[in-house]
């Protein structure tokens, strides 16, 4: 069995038809535009510390501990409903250039965040009060933004090319 | 009046320009989309700060201060990308209910942004009680205009 058409089976199933031909799913819809708003919009103010562009009087590991339990739920949130949504229209995501560039913005942002928490974050010691930090960790800032950016972007132009 | 303004809007060349160009509508919904984020964003995690549940060792006006930029952006975003889809789409908008329940919140949030929030955020000494409520409607009136805008694709 293929990719298609394991996503073609996803679409086709019971679930998938109700949720598309359910008079809620605006509300899938809506839920997940208010999930990218939360996560990307909590992870948004965390980059632009970490960019020494905002809240520098704050240590950095103490807005991103502020922050961390918003970023989290908006994202869960966001995946949650992303996954129904997919439920709904998976052979039509399958083929969709957007779908996949979002795919890969989306990991791509995971790997940074897991390289900033793994090995850019070891020395947070040295520059956790810095106003405006080194130069990696402006980067990670910057292109967690420019990710972020690419998936809202991409996740949006998906709706019209199907 | 407003479908006078409506149909001038249509067939006006930016309307025009919006709706014929390939990827007009579309570009012009992600800045919208970029401009939600920003705002929402912003005015979530703040009325989390009048609620005392995020960084609540900040005063009030200086966390407003970090955020206010940045949310300004975000609201000129969507003051510039909205009424472009509009344009490019103004009589099917006119014939939706969600559409204007969108456009009175958001007449309703912009006068509540630069009154009743600005007003509570710029201070340090607002009453809890009045913090909270400023959160609540922040909340209530953004999130509806959120949710409102989204609902205009199938209503």
């Amino acid at each position: 069995m293929s990719l298609l058409e394991i996503c073609q089976a996803i679409e086709n199933s019971q679930i998938g038809t109700a949720m598309r031909e359910s008079n809620y799913y605006w509300m899938l819809n809506g839920s997940h535009v208010l999930g990218i708003a939360l996560s990307a919009g909590a992870i948004f103010w965390f980059d632009l510390r970490a960019m020494g562009l905002n809240m520098r009087h704050m240590r950095i590991s103490e807005v991103y501990r502020q922050i961390n339990f918003w970023m989290v739920g908006g994202f869960v949130l966001m995946i949650i409903t992303g996954l129904l949504l997919f439920w709904a229209r998976a052979a039509a995501s399958y083929g969709n250039v957007y779908f996949r560039i979002k795919l890969v913005g989306l990991a791509l942002a995971g790997a940074n965040a897991m390289y900033f928490n793994y090995y850019t974050a070891r020395g947070i010691a040295a520059w956790d009060s810095a106003p405006v930090p080194p130069l990696r960790v402006r980067m990670a800032g910057l292109l967690s933004i420019v990710l972020w950016a690419a998936v809202i972007a991409s996740g949006r132009l998906m709706a019209y090319t199907f | 009046m407003a479908l006078s303004i409506s149909q001038w809007a249509e067939a006006s060349w930016w309307g025009t320009f919006v709706r014929e160009s390939t990827m007009g509508f579309a570009i012009a919904s992600v800045f919208l989309l970029f401009g939600i984020v920003l705002l929402l964003g912003g005015v979530f995690l703040l009325s989390l700060r009048l609620f005392g549940v995020l960084m609540a060792d900040q005063p009030v006006s200086q966390v407003a201060a970090a955020f206010r930029r940045w949310t300004l952006i975000g609201l000129v975003a969507t003051l510039l990308s909205g009424p472009s889809m509009y344009a490019a789409t103004a009589m099917r908008y006119y014939d939706s209910p969600a559409f204007w329940l969108e456009q009175q919140m958001l007449a309703v949030a912009i006068v509540f942004h630069f009154t009743l929030w600005h007003y509570v955020t710029s201070r340090d000494d607002a009453p809890a009680a009045l913090r909270a409520f400023t959160g609540i409607l922040a909340l209530g009136l953004w999130f509806g205009v959120g949710v409102a805008g989204r609902a205009i694709g199938f209503f």
